[in-house]
């Protein structure tokens, strides 16, 4: 059996129920910063009673409370079920079982402490609180919870807090006493000194009384015995401690050396292998074992980030009884595992919602992002909202066009009701991801019903894609010297295909397949597709009179000065933007986008340089923006004279950013 | 297996002997099962009989009933039974189940398991109540899916409602009123609820519970002459024949029934019909019932009615075996269905097993009891006879209230602690009119209270709290019910409300005024109580007002008025209540299960109602000779049945069953 849904009110942050299903075997939980991830594994431990006698119990800062601190849930609720009960624990677990036999357990607590301040939890099973509950069955139960890594060395020496401590007690299981008579027959040894080894510890146990008795006397005196520390088994097994040899292979104890001389990331390294030890012996564990662990990467190069997750897959695949929950912020473990074992949670209005990626119907596109959700792109489960662009120039200047849009927007929402956005893209926690192409209806898909997929659960975030126009490259007929047609071999006029430069007055119709799922992602409530009105995102921010910077740019980058590329540009330049033949602007734009092109220059050197160049002038003019903003509005205009953002991009930014769009 | 073979064996499991001697002559042995008596430890596996023995060692695997005779020792047979079988048991993940009919016979034998058997939880083993298991684990568990309950906030629980609730303080019970009136005569009408109805899968008909003894099938009372008559005027008053035929008054009742089980409410019988139920529509759900538990043991199994025996039945037939112990002869529980005739028929093809040695009574009070109830199985008075011919008395009264007095002086006169002895009744009634003068009924609530509470005694201090309280929380904006000595709904801790009563109580004992009873009438005092009594509110309030959520200056002070009727009665100091020498008076039902040194059972004065008076025990078969079994074999050494006065013949009768007539 397995726990196949979580539901959680009124606790950390949750205050409106939410829930969560889980998978059998391995769940990722992923997602931004203060989502919920930690609420759930807390959830768990405290419901299946891990450490309960410990710290964990409940105190007033687990009662959700709003934000503004006005609104505080009045109790706390969290329920679990579990799933598919061989017939054997639907008779162990009967107690728990609702009528389908499901296992059900239930916890309440009520806000309001008793006088000694202590929280009374209510524990109930199956689907009516007046049935019987059996406490004992949460003996049936493992629940073994990893905190994140902060600090290894603590981990390994010796003490309560252990690992080491942790594993060994496992490891010794019942068959304690073996262990314990040798400490205790050693200390024995010692303290009776029967073959006269340690005459320097009687000697000094002999004087120690008799000086007790000389400065007491007799009567009033006690007496003093000197032995080897503590001889319980959890004493011995806590006070052992780890050593190291900086190669493998060493058997002489005398070289091991203490973990406080090791480098930190190789006592990260025999933590991991600490923790393996101890997932190892669950193996011949056949209870129900829940595995609770957060923030594995903690520490963590990425090759062993891979291994680590890896080695859990093969755990739980092979052992049905387990169920391991992670929680992760690292792209690299997210990007390193089946997306059916990904669950992502963001929180949204006061509750944390989870969405299994498993439960997303993505049709024929699961394969491709199973194979292409790599390091990068996973940032998207990391997000608060995406931008996703075909390649590196968009992904280079959208962050720097951002900031322009995102300050226009913010002047233009201040006298209205609407709420203001972020100042930046990082602010906002929105990525923006280059999926090196326009495959775009497997990465939407997350997010819409589009390309033939429907379906309820999607990521509930903003998500928008810039695409191209990419209009079909115009045909024209192929003429000789005469003016006369050139007729092929079979009499036809023959023709010649070249590049397309539409202008706003005389648009042409795109070529790019990613537009047929404007439609569809438009009216999604997360996801919108925009796309160049144009040509390419170039072209249009050429097209939206920036040729001055641009060709500012350009001249900055090729390698011949004073050459003719240099001298157009400086034409370009001269001109100042003030077009009036539309023609005219489309042939400086033609100009301009052919260059970056040429193998002197590139389009992600280009972007780099231009980004470069706009991002030191806008930020010289926002510097200039006075505290009380009162000449926002003139400074925003000198950084519209900078650069005119064109519309769709300004869409893609302000809808990622969870802003209103006009239409 | 010999006698002693069987005490060897069960005296290396439970007492884990490990030597050859006999379990009698261990007293080494530090784990040891023994009791004390008389100074001297009795071993208490040695002093087993053999009967005993045997059923300890009866089989499992077998459907067995235990005949046990009253004073059998059942109880501790059933516990020695129940910690071999345990001290046994390997499995985790099902048990025994010990089912009783009463908490305190669950507790006793929890005491037992637990002194044997020396583990500190019984898991997965149950001993509880029949009640408690058939609900908590099949009706709460499985009902809803079958009756449909709506559930409160993820709970589908019942709520166990009383067929005689009170609706005064249950207005929501008006949600649960039928259209149906109860016509229980000329013009004489109440309301029919839907707490009051069940079905009844025996008669396979619906019954309405009138009263505590008054019950009948829609259909009788469909037909009834008051009922009848009702229909017959209302179809004259419409002139339509139509109205109020049996299928509309059935539809009617049945509906309001079932829209009172939906909402989550039932009443005793339904609950047995929910678990009958789900164990009817659904095999897996008696299957893993059995599994879990594959033995049940029943205690005291004559008290089993007929939907309790099918529904062990089904667990029966799904695979457990049923061990039922008890004594067909004490059945008396006819008004919930316990029918031994059925019972007996039922244990029919199970083996029967044997305890006839009585080791509660002596020999006197074995005979006479088993000849009055014509019971002809040889039993064995166990116990010393130590009042030769004054074991069996009667004794003729013309008082009730001077029986108490006469009984003590017996007791006196042969030595006999009236703490060990009891005066049994057949109806609390009769039980109240023996008793002189009951503190609930109070109506000098102040006045009493000072008195008990000037006793100083725990007991009498609790009574004076409740009385003072029930007349505080009139002034105090009253209080929702009785907890907590009526602590006032507006008075936030209960806790300051008892020292705010204690203070009150305190200060009128101090006032000389108040605390002066001599020699005065009711009016007088009451006279003098509203002079000095609110000041001594006011004050004694200053230290409550600061947990008073409506503090109030007692401007108007409300006036305590001298109770109608007492004005011109001197005041009658209260001579202890229940003074320490009294004796206990229990109800028969209550005393099943306990022995005493002494019990004086009364007859009622007349033949009203069943099972009350001594002729009856005598002469009428059935439940009343039951009744008259119980109540006699509760004694130990002397049993006295108190009679009203005889003539001559009843004289004759009672003195040839071995009465001894006593004055």
């Amino acid at each position: 059996m397995y726990i196949s849904e979580l539901k959680v009110a009124g606790y950390k942050n949750a205050k409106e129920t939410s829930q969560i299903k889980f998978n059998k075997g391995l769940n990722v939980l992923v997602g931004e910063n203060g989502s919920g991830k930690t609420t759930i594994i807390n959830a768990l431990r405290l419901i299946l009673k891990e450490n309960e006698f410990s710290y964990m119990n409940i105190s007033e800062d687990d009662f959700f409370i709003s934000l503004d601190k006005q609104v505080s849930s009045e109790n706390i609720k969290i329920d679990i079920t579990f799933d598919s009960l061989t017939p054997d624990e639907e008779v162990t677990f009967l107690s728990w079982c609702d009528a389908e036999f499901k296992a059900q357990l239930h916890l309440e607590v009520n806000a309001n402490p008793n006088r000694k301040g202590y929280y009374k939890k209510e524990v109930w099973g199956g689907q009516s609180k007046a049935s019987i509950f059996e406490e004992e069955t949460f003996e049936c139960i493992d629940c073994i919870y990893f905190p994140p890594l902060r600090d290894a060395e603590e981990k390994l020496v010796n003490g309560k807090k252990s690992r080491l401590a942790q594993l060994l007690k496992k490891q010794y299981g019942d068959n304690k006493e073996k262990l314990v008579d040798s400490v205790k027959g050693f200390n024995d040894i010692i303290t009776s000194n029967a073959d006269g080894n340690y005459n320097e510890i009687e000697a000094a146990k002999k004087n120690i009384n008799t000086k007790l008795v000389e400065t007491l006397g007799s009567h009033l005196g006690q007496s003093v015995n000197l032995q080897f520390a503590e001889t319980t088994f959890n004493k011995v097994v806590e006070s052992i401690k780890m050593v190291f040899f900086p190669l493998s292979g060493e058997t002489d104890p005398n070289k091991f050396r203490d973990i406080a001389t090791n480098s930190l990331g190789y006592n990260n390294l025999l933590y991991i292998a600490t923790v393996f030890a101890e997932l190892e012996l669950l193996k011949d564990n056949n209870l129900v074992t829940v595995l609770l662990i957060e923030e594995p990467e903690a520490h963590l190069h990425p090759q062993l980030q891979v291994k680590f997750i890896k080695y859990l897959k093969q755990l739980t695949d092979m052992l049905h009884n387990t169920q391991v929950v992670i929680t992760t912020h690292s792209p690299v473990l997210a990007s390193s595992i089946s997306i059916d074992n990904l669950i992502h949670i963001v929180q949204k209005d006061e509750r944390f919602v989870a969405t299994a990626l498993k439960d997303i119907n993505m049709s024929n596109s699961k394969g491709y992002l199973n194979r292409w959700l790599d390091v990068t792109k996973s940032t998207l489960l990391f997000s608060k909202g995406i931008i996703l662009v075909e390649g590196i120039s968009e992904a280079m200047l959208i962050p720097v066009l951002a900031q322009i849009t995102l300050a226009k927007y913010n002047i233009s929402v201040s006298e209205t009701s609407k709420k203001p956005l972020p100042s930046s893209l990082e602010e906002a926690g929105v990525s923006v991801i280059n999926i090196n192409g326009i495959n775009f209806k497997h990465f939407l898909k997350l997010f819409s019903d589009c390309d033939n997929s429907s379906g309820d659960e999607k990521l509930p975030i903003r998500c928008s894609g810039i695409t191209d126009n990419d209009p079909g490259k115009t045909e024209i007929p192929l003429f000789d010297q005469d003016g006369m047609p050139i007729l092929s071999d079979d009499g036809e006029p023959q023709k010649k295909f070249i590049e397309t430069y539409p202008l706003s007055s005389n648009p042409s119709k795109g070529n790019n397949s990613a537009l047929a799922l404007i439609e569809d992602v438009n009216k999604s409530k997360w996801a919108r597709l925009f796309h160049s009105p144009l040509k390419t995102f170039e072209y249009d921010l050429a097209m939206e009179k920036n040729t001055k910077l641009m060709a500012q740019t350009l001249k900055i980058l090729w390698p011949i000065e004073n050459g003719k590329v240099s001298k157009d540009c400086e034409k370009i330049i001269e001109y100042d933007n003030k077009y009036v033949d539309e023609n005219l602007l489309s042939e400086d734009a033609k100009f301009i986008i052919e260059h970056i092109d040429d193998e002197n220059v590139g389009k992600g050197t280009y972007a780099q340089q231009f980004a470069e160049i706009i991002e030191t002038q806008i930020n010289n003019e926002l510097f200039k923006i006075a505290s009380d903003k009162s000449n926002s509005t003139a400074i925003l205009q000198n950084i519209n004279k900078l650069i005119n953002v064109p519309k769709y991009i300004e869409d893609a930014v302000i809808w990622s950013c969870g802003g209103d769009l006009h239409d | 297996m010999t006698k002693e073979e069987m005490q060897e064996v069960l005296s290396k499991v439970l007492c884990r002997k490990d030597h050859p001697l006999h379990c009698d002559s261990c007293s080494h042995n530090p784990n040891k099962i023994s009791s004390s008596q008389e100074d001297r430890f009795i071993c208490r596996i040695s002093e087993k009989t053999e009967q005993q023995l045997q059923y300890i060692f009866s089989s499992i695997k077998q459907n067995i009933f235990l005949e046990a005779c009253a004073g059998s020792g059942k109880t501790e047979v059933v516990g020695m039974k129940m910690s071999y079988e345990i001290s046994k048991w390997t499995d985790r993940n099902n048990g025994i189940a010990v089912l009783t009919f009463t908490n305190e016979a669950t507790e006793t034998i929890k005491n037992r398991v637990e002194q044997f058997s020396k583990l500190s939880s019984l898991h997965p083993h149950n001993i509880g109540t029949l009640t408690g298991f058939l609900h908590g684990f099949i009706a709460q568990k499985f009902g809803y899916k079958f009756f449909g309950n709506n559930g409160r906030n993820g709970d589908f629980s019942y709520r166990l409602i009383d067929k005689m609730m009170d609706t005064f303080k249950n207005h929501w019970l008006e949600n649960y009123k039928s259209k149906i009136p109860y016509v229980y005569g000329a013009g004489k009408q109440e309301s029919i609820y839907a707490n009051q109805i069940y079905y009844d899968y025996q008669k396979k008909d619906y019954y309405i519970q009138f009263s505590e003894n008054y019950k009948l099938t829609i259909t009788e009372y469909y037909n009834s002459k008051n009922f009848q008559k009702f229909v017959q005027d209302t179809r004259n008053k419409y002139n339509n024949n139509e109205l109020y035929k049996i299928e509309y008054v059935k539809k009617q009742l049945i509906s309001d029934k079932v829209k009172f089980l939906k909402d989550g409410f039932a009443n005793f019988e339904d609950m047995n019909n929910i678990a009958f139920k789900a164990l009817q529509e659904n095999i897996k759900v008696a299957s893993i019932i059995s599994k879990r538990f594959p033995i049940i043991i029943v205690d005291e199994c004559q008290d089993l009615s007929w939907i309790e025996i099918q529904i062990l039945k089904k667990l029966k037939d799904a695979g457990s075996t049923l061990h039922f112990i008890g004594d067909l002869n004490q059945a008396i529980y006819d008004f919930k269905n316990a029918n031994p005739t059925y019972t007996k028929e039922f244990l029919s093809n199970f083996i029967c097993y044997k305890l006839t040695d009585n080791f509660r009574s002596c020999q006197p009070i074995v005979d006479v009891s088993n000849r009055i109830s014509s019971i002809t199985t040889t039993i064995a008075g166990r116990t010393n006879n130590k009042l030769s011919d004054n074991s069996v008395c009667y004794y003729e009264y013309d008082d009730l209230q001077v029986l108490q007095e006469k009984y003590s002086s017996f007791l006196n006169l042969f030595n006999i602690q009236p703490e060990s002895s009891s005066i049994l009744v057949r109806q609390l009634s009769l039980k109240s009119n023996l008793q002189v003068r009951s503190a609930q009924k109070s109506i000098h609530l102040i006045l009493d209270a000072i008195q008990l509470w000037k006793a100083k005694q725990q007991s009498t201090r609790i009574m004076a709290l409740e009385l003072a309280g029930k007349q505080l929380q009139k002034w105090l904006g009253g209080s929702k019910n009785k907890d907590n000595y009526f602590c006032p709904i507006d008075i936030k801790s209960a806790f300051r409300w008892r020292i705010f009563i204690k203070d009150f109580l305190e200060a009128c004992c101090s006032n000389s005024f108040i605390n002066n009873f001599e020699n005065k009438k009711y009016g007088e005092w009451y006279k003098t109580a509203r002079e000095q009594l609110p000041s001594i509110l006011l004050n004694t309030y200053k230290s409550l007002k600061e947990y008073d959520e409506n503090p109030r200056d007692f401007n108007s002070f409300p006036i305590l008025r001298t109770p109608s009727g007492t004005t011109e009665s001197a005041i009658d100091a209260i001579s202890m209540f229940e003074p320490p020498t009294s004796i206990r008076i229990n109800t028969i039902h209550s005393a099943k299960g306990c022995g005493f040194e002494s019990v004086m059972v009364v007859s009622s004065k007349d033949q009203k109602s069943i099972g009350g008076h001594w002729k009856q025990w005598i002469e009428v078969e059935g439940e009343s000779k039951r009744i008259g079994y119980v109540a006699s074999t509760r004694a130990k050494y002397s049993l006295i049945w108190a009679v009203p006065k005889l003539n001559a013949k009843d004289r004759k009768q009672l003195e040839t069953y071995g009465f001894k007539r006593i004055e």
